[in-house]
């Protein structure tokens, strides 16, 4: 072995003693900052909120109203409120399973994951059902975002579970783990929609984002804005997220 | 007082009770939570054959929903329909509508729900005039013993305008891995048939087989004045006519189950044909009635249903079992024996099986269902069944006879979301053996002011265009439903 190649050889060692503790921390450690970063996002397992959906389209914007009811980490039940419309409305969400209850059909009828909800939105966002229990998450990297240092998590759909998206990159403060934005993909790593959490408030004690705005990166000008009002914790029996109860008011 | 006006008031009298109710049980949390939704439509539907008007609705849909107490709910909601076509104008004449129709679908105020919905952690329980559907499948006339339809206007419409709300009691628990959920209806409803001939082909069929049945009996060498009369039946209201069932659902490895068991009644009447001598007849004029009395007799009801969800699809599976049903015309043995002769040993009449009374069917359904999604551009729903009848009994000739039927249907919807404010969609249903299709396009328009609160306005366009083969077609009840309708809609 000449000199260059012992040198490569001690080179390499090194860089294996120093990277295996820091690769080891860093697997643990995206979970725990997904886990960190989306007890801020969300106000808990069993709450209500309402969400007010702005959708804007070529300068025209289309306002709407959900009530959501979230239950544990698979179940939420959201609520059409406004336009008259589509009162009445309901959508189920139950682990990996989705149900429509229209007024007009008398019962509910399963739907595929991708039915959308309006404009850029999906149920799953209206729902905000946590990133927690339905993607991996694995560190990308670090960036600075407006000023901050924040983790770039690379998260991946776990089979069978009530997801929108199939990949989720995920921008988390790395000081406050607050989520900062979320930028979507399909399978095939294609982004389509970048999200950002606005408007910091207190709401169960807890400084989280009251306004998630949805841009469209396939077509620009197309914005969809929620904002979540009024939230309340609340235990919710089972019942209510059952499939036959869903036209129930 | 005629039937139309108590009718009526006994709806505004429901209602204004209803409304009330909150206040009146003296709930603490009363109007804490009050929600009332409307909305106002015209429909004018034109039928192709004779270019002219025939039905002109005006609807009035009111939907007031409070929170009563903790998980409870009280649910309003009153339906007024009024049919101008059917205003006694000179003109009226030239339309061909019946007395009959006109007092039944000229004015109408009905509750389409009230009840009280009251969920607990254990319990999800429901008590009122309720509508319900426990088909697991695309249309609700899958099964033909569990809901009960109003079919004056064929059928078309959204299920709920069409699902006939009955009085109920409902309960619904946990139980193993799923839930179960128990039903009992007092008063059981049969599907509602036009009085009259309003276009849609039930009273017409039921003419051609009266008809057809006089002059096979006065070829017969019967000669005697015949007078041919429908008799409505009614599901008796009494302890022993009461339905009930019950249902367990499960879901599984993202497959959903579930299973239901009903003893009720053939909504579908049974026609009974009976030849007996009238009041009055003399023996120098003999006169006798021919009647079709429509009867729905009890029966059970069993079904099984999965479906599975994927990314973009839903698969579905469905069997339903029906044993111990009454063939749809029978004879009465002393008929028979005047017809026989007409008809020799073949069951077939005028495009109806006909058996001699006490001849029974049972009938197993199995269906499949399949949604995919496409985009937003195509959607496609689709479902087809097969339906196998042992029929065992005897024919008109009075032999035995044991026998199997088969039929299908199959149907597809297609639907374009291409555009914000547009909905269009397509369905088609094809029946056999004997073949006949039917088409339905539809185009919606969608306007509102897009404020969260704004009213909603709706213009579709569409029609339905129906093609039989036979007329022993499973369609034909809509035979001659070849029209055009245009609805002006406003929510609010």
């Amino acid at each position: 072995m000449n000199r260059r190649s012992k040198l490569l050889g001690i080179a390499f060692m090194m860089g294996l003693c120093i990277n295996i503790p820091a690769m080891a921390a860093e697997k643990v450690e995206a979970s725990v900052v997904l886990e960190k970063a989306e007890v801020i996002r969300n106000p808990g397992d069993n709450y209500s909120v309402e969400v007010d959906l702005s959708d804007t389209k070529d300068s025209k914007t289309d306002l709407r109203r959900y009530e959501t009811f979230v239950k544990g980490r698979d179940k939420a039940l959201v609520k059409f409120v406004e336009p008259a419309s589509e009162s009445g409305t309901r959508v189920l969400m139950t682990g990996p399973d989705m149900y429509v209850f229209v007024p007009t059909s008398a019962k509910p009828v399963r739907i595929s994951a991708n039915q959308k909800l309006t404009g850029n939105a999906a149920y799953g966002d209206v729902a905000r059902l946590s990133f927690v229990g339905n993607y991996s998450a694995k560190h990308k990297s670090v960036e600075k975002v407006d000023g901050r240092d924040t983790y770039v998590l690379e998260l991946t759909s776990i089979p069978e579970r009530p997801v929108t998206y199939d990949k989720i990159e995920y921008w988390v403060d790395v000081k406050t783990f607050k989520p900062v934005k979320a930028v979507y993909m399909t399978q095939s790593g294609k982004a389509i929609r970048e999200g950002t959490f606005e408007n910091f408030g207190e709401v169960f004690g807890v400084q989280r984002p009251r306004i998630f705005v949805l841009k469209n990166l396939l077509r620009a000008g197309h914005v969809t804005r929620l904002k979540f009002k009024n939230p309340k914790q609340k235990s919710f029996p089972d019942l209510m997220f059952e499939k036959q109860n869903l036209g129930r008011n | 007082m005629p039937v139309p006006q108590t009718r009526f008031l006994t709806a505004i009298g429901i209602l204004f009770a209803g409304i009330l109710l909150p206040s009146a049980i003296g709930f603490d949390g009363a109007w804490a939570k009050v929600d009332l939704r409307g909305r106002a439509s015209q429909t004018a539907r034109y039928f192709l054959e004779d270019q002219r008007l025939r039905h002109q609705i005006t609807e009035v849909s009111l939907r007031q929903v409070a929170d009563i107490g903790e998980g409870m709910t009280s649910v309003i909601e009153g339906r007024f329909l009024y049919d101008s076509a059917l205003f006694p104008t000179p003109s009226i004449q030239f339309r061909h509508y019946s007395k009959e129709v006109r007092n039944d679908e000229g004015f109408e105020a009905e509750a389409r729900q009230i009840y009280v919905d009251w969920l607990s952690e254990k319990w999800a329980i429901k008590v009122g005039r309720i509508q319900f559907d426990w088909m697991d499948s695309l249309s609700p006339r899958t099964s033909d013993a569990v809901t009960a339809l109003d079919l004056r206007h064929g059928g078309f419409d959204n299920p709920s305008q069409i699902i006939e709300p009955v009085e109920a009691i409902s309960a619904n628990t946990s139980v193993g891995f799923g839930s179960a959920e128990f039903m009992i209806v007092p008063r059981g409803r049969h599907h509602r048939l036009p009085k009259g001939e309003n276009g849609y082909g039930y009273v017409e069929r039921v003419n051609g087989l009266l008809g057809g049945v006089q002059q096979a009996l006065v070829a017969s060498g019967v000669r005697r004045v015949i007078n041919p009369a429908l008799i409505s039946g009614q599901i008796p209201v009494d302890t022993t006519h009461a339905e009930y069932g019950g249902r367990y659902l499960m879901s599984a490895s993202g497959i959903d189950f579930s299973a239901f068991a009903w003893r009720g009644h053939q909504r579908t009447p049974s026609l009974e044909l009976t030849f007996d001598e009238a009041e009055g007849s003399s023996f120098d004029t003999e006169i006798w009635d021919l009647k079709a009395t429509e009867k729905y007799p009890q029966m059970s009801s069993y079904g099984v249903f999965a479906s599975l969800g994927g990314e973009a699809s839903v698969f579905r599976l469905f069997s339903l079992y029906e044993p111990g049903r009454t063939p749809s015309v029978l004879l009465q043995d002393e008929l028979a024996k005047y017809l026989s002769p007409a008809l020799g040993n073949s069951p077939g009449f005028l495009g109806d099986r006909v058996y001699r009374s006490g001849s029974i069917e049972d009938r197993l359904r199995g269906g499949l269902g399949f949604d995919y999604v496409f985009s937003k551009h195509l959607k496609i729903y689709s479902e087809g069944y097969v339906t196998v009848s042992q029929v065992t009994g005897r024919t008109p000739a009075g032999d035995s006879v044991e026998e199997a039927l088969r039929d299908h249907t199959a149907t597809m919807r297609l639907t374009n979301e291409s555009f914000d404010d547009l909905f269009i969609s397509c369905d088609t249903t094809i029946t056999g053996p004997k073949r006949s299709w039917l088409i339905s396009p539809d185009v919606t328009f969608e306007w509102r002011d897009k404020q969260p609160s704004a009213n909603t306005w709706k213009l579709s366009v569409g029609g339905w265009l129906v093609q039989s083969e036979s007329e022993q077609s499973a369609l034909q009840i809509l035979r001659g439903a070849r029209q055009v309708y245009m609805r002006l809609g406003a929510w609010f």
